[in-house]
Order: C-alpha cells, then sequence, then structure tokens
C-alpha cells in the first residue's frame, strides 16, 4: 500500500458563540494492488459523494477527503472514537466502511451534532465487482468500471452509467441514472422512491422489466411489448410473524428480451432511451 | 375510519373515478388497443398459524375488493389471491400502450393466529379467497368495487361494504353487517346468547335467516320498504326510540320509529335496518 497526503490537517477552532464548531479536513491517496480476477470494491459512507471510474492497472487507487466536525472540541475529540473510516484491503480487494458503531448498534449517540464527511474517488481494474452507498449529502457516481454494479443512496443520486451490467442500484430519495455500453446480460433491480428513473441501453439491446410503479409516467424511445407476468410472492419470518408479500408487476420487453431487471418508483417518472 | 366516513370517502372516490373514466375513455380512444394479457390465475399462499387448531381471528382492510372466507376443518389459512388494476400507459414512438399491473401489493402476516391482509399501495381491485379454521372471528372491510362473502364461521364477524353486497351464511355468532348502497343477506345457524347482532344498510334490501326454532327478539326499522316474515313475529306496542346527545353548544335528539317483534317468546336482540329497501326474514332449518 502507498500513502500520500496531498492535504495538511486544517483546524479551526471557535468558542464562545452559539455556532461554534470545531473542525478539521484533510486528503489523502492510498493505492492497493490487487491480483484477484475480479476484484471487490466496497465502500459504505454516510456523509458524501462516491465516485467511481475504472484504471488500466491491477490496482485500487483511493483518495479520500474527510471532513470533521463538532460543536465541542470535546465532542471533535470523541467522534474520532465514535465515527471514523475502516479501512481493509488484501488481494481480493478493498473495503472502505465509515463505522458509527454507536447508531449501528442503536446505543445513545454520545457525539451528538457530530458529523464527518468523507468524498471518495476511487479507480479500480476494468472488471471489478462495485459495491457502493451513501447516506445523505453525496451523490453516487459510477462508470465504465466493467464488472457488476451495487450502488445505493438514501437522499440523493445514483447514477452508474457505461455499465457491462448491473446488480442492484437504488435510492430513496433521489433520481436513478442507468446507463449500459452494451446489452446487458444479468438480471438488475433498480428503484428509487421519490425521483425519476433513466434507463439507457443501446439500440441492439434486450430485456424484460417488471414495473412497479405507483405514480409518473412510463416514456419509452423503443417500442415495447407488454409482457405477462406471474405475481411475486415473498416470505419472511420476523419476530414471531410470518409475513408474506404479493405483489403483480407489470410486465414489458425491449426487443427480443433477455435478463429481467426489476424497476420500482413510489414517485417519479421513468424514461426508457437509446444509447446514441 | 367509520362507515360514514367510508362513504363520504367513497362518494367522492367514486365522483373522481367517474371523471378519470372519462377522460381515460377519451385518452384510450387516441391510444392504441390495450394490448391482450392473459387472464390472471389466483395466487396461492398458505399460512401456517402460530398455535394450529386453536381458532383464529383474520382482518381485511382494502379499499377494492372482494373477499370470500370459508370456514373448513383446517389448521391452517389457505388463500387465494388475484391481483388486479394498476393499469399503467406506457408512452412509445408507435403510440401509447396499455399495461396491466404493476398497482399495490398485500402484505399478510400472521402473529398468535391472528391473520391481517392489507394493501400497501393505492386501491387496486383484489380479489381474496380465504379457507380457514372454522372457529374464527372476523374484520372484513371493503368500500368499492367488491362484495364480502362468508360462510360456515363459528364465531363473532364484522363485515362492512360501503358500495357492494355483503352475504353470510351458516353462521354460528354474532354478526355485524353494514353496507350504505347494496343488499345485506346474513343466515344464522343459531343465535348467540349475550351477544349483538345488528345489520343494516341505507339503500339495499336486507335479508335474515334464522333457524326455525330460534328464539329471539327483533328491532326492525324498514325505513321505506316492507317486512316480509316467514315467522310469527309478535309485535310489541309501538315505542319510539329516543336518543339524546349532548354536544358542546346543544342537544341533539334523534327519533326511530322501530317495530319489536318477538319470535318463539323472544330472545337475544337482533336490530335490522335499511332506509330504502325490504327485510326478510327466512326459515332456515333448526
Amino acid at each position: 500500500m502507498k500513502t500520500q497526503a496531498t492535504l495538511g490537517a486544517l483546524a479551526v477552532l471557535a468558542f464562545g458563540t452559539a455556532t461554534a464548531k470545531v473542525s478539521d479536513q484533510k486528503t489523502w491517496s492510498d493505492t492497493y494492488p490487487v491480483s484477484a480476477a475480479v476484484p471487490k470494491l466496497l465502500i459504505d459512507n454516510i456523509w458524501g459523494n462516491v465516485r467511481v471510474r475504472s484504471g488500466s492497472t491491477r490496482e485500487i487507487v483511493v483518495t479520500v477527503s474527510e471532513k470533521r466536525s463538532a460543536p465541542t472540541q470535546e465532542l471533535f475529540d470523541l467522534s474520532k472514537e465514535t465515527i471514523y473510516l475502516d479501512v481493509q484491503a488484501d488481494a481480493a480487494g478493498v473495503s472502505l466502511v465509515v463505522e458509527n458503531p454507536e447508531r449501528r448498534m442503536g446505543r445513545r449517540d454520545r457525539c451528538r451534532d457530530c458529523r464527518v464527511e468523507y468524498q471518495f474517488e476511487v479507480t479500480v481494474p476494468t472488471g471489478t465487482d462495485v459495491d457502493v452507498s451513501t447516506v445523505t449529502d453525496g451523490g453516487i457516481d459510477v462508470a465504465g468500471t466493467g464488472g457488476p454494479v451495487n450502488a445505493s443512496n438514501v437522499n440523493g443520486p445514483v447514477a452508474a452509467r457505461d455499465l457491462q451490467d448491473c446488480a442492484q442500484i437504488e435510492s430513496v430519495n433521489g433520481a436513478v441514472d442507468v446507463s449500459f455500453a452494451r446489452s446487458p446480460s444479468r438480471d438488475c433491480s433498480i428503484k428509487t422512491i421519490n425521483g425519476d428513473i433513466t434507463l439507457t441501453v443501446p439500440g441492439s439491446a434486450g430485456f424484460d422489466a417488471a414495473l412497479s410503479m405507483m405514480q409518473g409516467k412510463v416514456v419509452s424511445e423503443f417500442d415495447l411489448e407488454p409482457l405477462a407476468l406471474p405475481a411475486k410472492v415473498e416470505q419472511r419470518n420476523e419476530d414471531g410473524r410470518f409475513i408474506y408479500h404479493i405483489a403483480q408487476a407489470a410486465g414489458i420487453r425491449l426487443g427480443k428480451g433477455g435478463p429481467t431487471f426489476s424497476i420500482e418508483s413510489l414517485n417519479g417518472d421513468l424514461r426508457i432511451r437509446k444509447r446514441q | 375510519m367509520t362507515i360514514a366516513n367510508r362513504f363520504i370517502t367513497s362518494t367522492i372516490g367514486l365522483i373522481a373515478a367517474a371523471i378519470v373514466a372519462l377522460g381515460a375513455t377519451v385518452a384510450l380512444a387516441q391510444d392504441q388497443p390495450a394490448a391482450p394479457t392473459a387472464a390472471r390465475q389466483p395466487e396461492s399462499i398458505t399460512v401456517p398459524l402460530s398455535r394450529p387448531g386453536e381458532p383464529i381471528s383474520m382482518h381485511i382492510d382494502i379499499i377494492s375488493a372482494r373477499i370470500e372466507v370459508i370456514g373448513e376443518e383446517r389448521k391452517d389459512v389457505a388463500l387465494a389471491i388475484t391481483l388486479g388494476g394498476g393499469r399503467r400507459k406506457i408512452v412509445t414512438p408507435s403510440g401509447a400502450k396499455t399495461l396491466a399491473g404493476g398497482g399495490a401489493g398485500l402484505e399478510i402476516n400472521e402473529r398468535d393466529n391472528r391473520v391481517s391482509i392489507e394493501s400497501d399501495g393505492p386501491p387496486n381491485p383484489v380479489s381474496i379467497v380465504a379457507r380457514v379454521p372454522r372457529r374464527a372471528k372476523l374484520d372484513l372491510s371493503t368500500v368499492n368495487d367488491g362484495e364480502i362473502i362468508v360462510r360456515d364461521i363459528i364465531g363473532d364477524l364484522q363485515l362492512e361494504n360501503v358500495n357492494g353486497p355483503i352475504t353470510a351464511t351458516n353462521i354460528n355468532g354474532t354478526v355485524i353487517a353494514e353496507s350504505v348502497n347494496a343488499p345485506v343477506s346474513v343466515g344464522l345457524a343459531a343465535v348467540a346468547p349475550g351477544g349483538a347482532t345488528s345489520v343494516s344498510t341505507l339503500n339495499g334490501d336486507i335479508t335474515l335467516t334464522l333457524p326455525s326454532n330460534v328464539k329471539t327478539e327483533l328491532h326492525l326499522d324498514s325505513g321505506r320498504g316492507e317486512i316480509n316474515s316467514d315467522f310469527e313475529l309478535d309485535i310489541k306496542p309501538a315505542k319510539p326510540l329516543i336518543e339524546r346527545n349532548e354536544h358542546r353548544g346543544g342537544v341533539s335528539v334523534k327519533m326511530e320509529d322501530v317495530v319489536v317483534a318477538t319470535v318463539n317468546g323472544g330472545g337475544p336482540v337482533i336490530r335490522i335496518k335499511t332506509f330504502n329497501g325490504d327485510i326478510k326474514l327466512s326459515k332456515g332449518t333448526g
């Protein structure tokens, strides 16, 4: 692993006002060689952006910008124990997880109003299996990585472009933009609650889609055929309860069909576009 | 939601639906014909019970539903569910096409022998056929585009259907059945002592079938309709029912002209009320 700090620490201390804040910002880069045939990149962020591109070497290059802030110096110091970046790397890949153990374990959040933003810029070998997420005040931007992509956001957009295949692309409060560089060959789930979905595929592509959309329009630049789909029944056992969910999606077939995309939206439009 | 609120909601809904339907008719005239879709087959789900062999309760509250519940000798709940509606228009280069499906789903929960079925989205019509253990307490409710059918149950029923009929047959327990704009038919295999059975609608006939040897006291209010009985009724002297409710700023007094009649000497009270419809009292077996 090679580490290169590109910006020194900047500390700002201000006391005695209602907006008193202690903050610190730093940026660094690391390079991790990988040897797996399909390397794995995992990023689990809370505040901030995640941007992933492909490179030509067998390395995962990570540039991280960290901005830590807290209302007081005491909480600022505490935040280093309660919110931090856990980095794991080996020949199989790299894992960058923003840990917040107290919140995850449902304990009282001792570091109230502490915040640690991470902006991730990552370059991966082509074909890497990418699994990235963030929660708020950031977007997910993955392009041309050449392998399967899982990407999720809660309060922000997700853009996954120039893909070979996707697995799961989702947001809660944000637009989802997915485009393929070739005809997709794997099933994929694409969903958001509040936001538009744009799906761009080559003119020769074929896939089936199960649409579950409550509001919004569906507009396609392709001629689509209706497709009869069976109802989908899911079962789980939760806290002593048997729970079943049954839903009937609207089916469409594009071209000669192919993998099945599950597309869900509550408040938003779906646009299916031809790649130019 | 009370049935009165449901009525208001459904009235608004019906007006809105009519406007939407008018718009859809105009729009479809410009669209391509709806693509043929295969007739929906019901989806079968068998729900195991936490305490097999013991009585269950079932709660279904769905805006647009045909709900049929059948009591059987069984230790689970077998559901046959058909999801409808959710018609989705999709705009393509060659014109708009209409797809079926894509609407709300249903969630089915079982906990401690309590089974509930709820919709997880906007109201799309569904059909539910539930085969349940015979000993069951049922709370079933819908508003539009459906009916409620119950048969062969030992237990108490609460049934509400604003714009559709209710039919309950071979029930051994108390029944509260309310509609607004449809007929209600209830057949009791026995009249539960100490229970309160009430059957009402605003615009529709009511048919109540009772065992021939039943002992009951009937409170009958047919509004503008007739009362036809297979039983000899011992009519009690007329005594208008007066309800006095004190509210902030005033008092309301409600008077109802109810016919009180006993059958075979009297027994538990059954209340039957319709405004625009007839009341038919039929003899069943027993």
